[in-house]
């Protein structure tokens, strides 16, 4: 249970737990199992304790140490071989979602302990229950004639069971333990989402209460970045952990709002004159398409380092990017008068481009290498997690060769994209076609 | 013919031209340039046979030209942690599929043709999609789609392979479908 919690593993199924032995209030033989679910936030599934154990002082012990112990669809605490013990179980829950929700309320809590979930043991055939129960008593006869005592009892009374039912109880053990791994991992599969959204919840509420420090620390960076470049690098939240996956890919690249207009009528458009119609805005840019790409299919988590303005355009843009999974914990905001860059289209009722204009000067002034030497903790992500660094054609000639540098020196292979036909000179002009992996073009229509 | 391939396949070939890096098929090279160039009228009934071999050629061209001033001791050198062995050049020919021209060791016995000792082409189709909604962001699509298999597989294959394109494939089929420029 401890390493399980030190990998950050929350629930562990097992076959049965240790408890409380016959004759404790002599012996004091109480397994350490009890004390550990009182101390480690591990839930652990399983089927109850060995009937050879005393299971009414067990289930004491287990309350006196305050943890929750839930029967997992049903009422009695299951004793291993069988699932009628004569004791009933404290608590009941129907569904992994419930243990789940309970886990969260512990976790909110700041609780230390574990959880203990019964789960009966999968098809007992009455039959061999009683054979199993018989054996058991056999057996611990036999380990007090012989005086076998203190930790040496379980494993002999394990083996001679065995040896007594001719193997059935090894099978039974072998097939409880898989019913508690699926339940368990049903439970996990509902726990993790209820828990990333926990953790930053409170991740948000302990940088809030931070919030005065760190600005007044990071003050006198800010100022000269402004004074150099016009723009501020923005280390918020979103740098906070909880990744999708281990895995990071790093997009250089231009984050853009779309804007369609289309007209209503079939007629053709008038020029020189206002033509009713439909606007539509949607999120664009190559290098920000490619991040959230990569959000959606989820095998690596995207960071999108790109420019934006200081303007309601650049608000949105960030939320949508953050909301889908895309980091932007390294994009630069402008705060002088940069706009967010807009593509703004007019289509044809027949949706043929009749003229555009691309307002993307944004990404020429602000994504220079200083977006790569400034942020120390974006050379740390692309020398340990980054798989693979995108460039897409909005960056700067100079970024394009400082990055370039950088992925050749730590061995990362770079994808580029052009965005554009002339674009495609980019690696060229800044003599790093070398340095390119991946040359992807996709400038080809149909003929 | 549409304005963009002919202005690629233009400024290709010029950029091999102009390159002091010796090609091997600098002829051929220049004869493209001037099917595709600005003196010459676009050529309408240019076949796609006939523009996946110029591809082949420009693209070898270049491809070279990224291998040979590697300070890689040979371009399939690879560190176990990333996930690409070796320069490749992939080109979209839209609708007829993609071109993947790259190094001969990846991409193995699934060559169409071998262009020199290093450098293998492969034109893999794709099936023809009937409702398509919205072309914009199905390059992008394919990239994301791509470059996640790539990350993905681990350490079974570096890529881009067969399957990276495929999946890349997959999902720019899903993105073309969609409204969307990327698929939800």
């Amino acid at each position: 249970m401890i390493l399980a919690a030190k990998a950050g593993i929350r629930v562990f199924a097992t076959g049965g737990i240790g408890g409380v032995h016959r004759g404790a209030e002599i012996s004091m033989d109480i397994s350490a199992d009890l004390k550990e679910l009182s101390q480690t936030p591990v839930t652990v599934v399983c089927s109850g304790v060995k009937s050879i154990l005393d299971i009414p002082k067990t289930l004491e012990v287990l309350e006196y140490q305050g943890v929750p112990v839930f029967g997992y669809q049903t009422e009695s605490f299951p004793a291993f071989f069988t699932n009628e013990s004569g004791c009933k179980s404290p608590f009941v829950a129907s569904t992994p979602l419930e243990i789940a929700r309970a886990m969260i309320c512990q976790y909110d809590l700041d609780g230390l302990n574990g959880q203990g979930i019964l789960v009966g043991v999968p098809n007992p055939n009455p039959g061999d229950t009683v054979h199993i129960e018989s054996a058991i008593h056999q057996a611990l006869k036999e380990a007090d004639l012989n005086k076998i005592l203190g930790s040496a009892v379980t494993p002999y009374v394990l083996s001679r069971v065995k040896d007594l039912t001719g193997g059935a109880s090894l099978e039974a053990n072998i097939s409880l333990v898989k019913n508690n791994a699926a339940v368990a991992a049903d439970i996990a599969v509902e726990f993790a989402p209820l828990f990333r959204a926990a953790q930053e919840e409170s991740n948000r509420n302990r940088k809030q209460s931070t919030k005065v420090f760190q600005s007044s620390e990071l003050s006198p960076q800010i100022a000269t970045l402004s004074e150099a470049s016009g723009s501020v690098h923005l280390n918020d939240d979103s740098s906070a952990p909880s990744p999708l996956s281990s895995r990071s890919v790093v997009v250089f690249g231009g984050a853009v709002v779309d804007q369609m207009m289309t007209p209503l009528s079939s007629q053709p458009l008038l020029l020189h004159t206002s033509n009713p119609g439909n606007i539509s805005y949607s999120y664009g840019g190559v290098g920000r398409n490619i991040a959230e790409g990569i959000a959606q299919l989820g095998t690596s988590t995207p960071y999108l380092v790109t420019a934006i303005g200081n303007d309601p355009n650049g608000v949105n843009l960030m939320r949508d990017c953050k909301s889908k999974g895309i980091n932007m914990a390294f994009a630069t905001q402008s705060t002088s008068n940069h706009s967010t860059a807009v593509y703004s289209a007019v289509h044809d009722h027949t949706g043929d481009l009749v003229v555009a204009i691309a307002a993307m000067d944004i990404f020429q002034r602000l994504l220079t290498p200083n977006v790569l030497k400034a942020q120390g903790h974006l050379q740390n992500i692309l020398k340990s997690s980054c798989e693979l660094v995108v460039l897409d054609g909005n960056i700067s000639i100079e970024l394009f060769s400082t990055v370039s540098a950088f992925c050749s020196q730590y061995d990362i292979p770079i994808f580029f994209e052009p965005t554009s036909v002339p674009k495609c000179t980019l690696p060229i002009a800044s003599n790093c076609l070398h340095h390119v992996y991946i040359f992807f073009e996709y400038r080809v229509y149909n003929l | 013919m549409k304005p963009n391939t002919a202005e690629l396949c233009a400024l290709m070939a010029k950029c091999l031209i102009n390159d002091k890096i010796p090609i091997t098929n600098r002829s051929h090279v220049s004869k493209i340039l001037s099917k595709y160039g600005e003196t010459s009228p676009m050529n309408s009934q240019t076949s796609v046979s006939e523009l996946v071999s110029d591809m082949r050629i420009l693209g070898s061209g270049l491809l070279s030209i990224m291998n040979s001033k590697s300070n890689r001791p040979a371009p399939e050198f690879r560190k176990k942690s990333r996930c690409v062995i070796g320069k490749h050049l992939l080109i979209s020919l839209g609708k007829y599929g993609i071109l993947w021209i790259g190094p001969s060791s990846v991409i193995g016995k699934d060559a169409d043709i071998s262009i020199t000792d290093h450098i293998s082409s492969k034109h893999i189709t794709n099936t023809p999609i009937e409702n398509i909604v919205n072309t914009s962001g199905a390059g992008d699509s394919f990239c994301a789609g791509l470059i996640s298999s790539l990350v993905a597989a681990d350490g079974s294959g570096y890529g881009p392979n067969l399957l990276s394109i495929h999946q890349g494939m997959k999902y720019a089929e899903k993105s073309l479908i969609s409204t969307s420029a990327v698929p939800k």
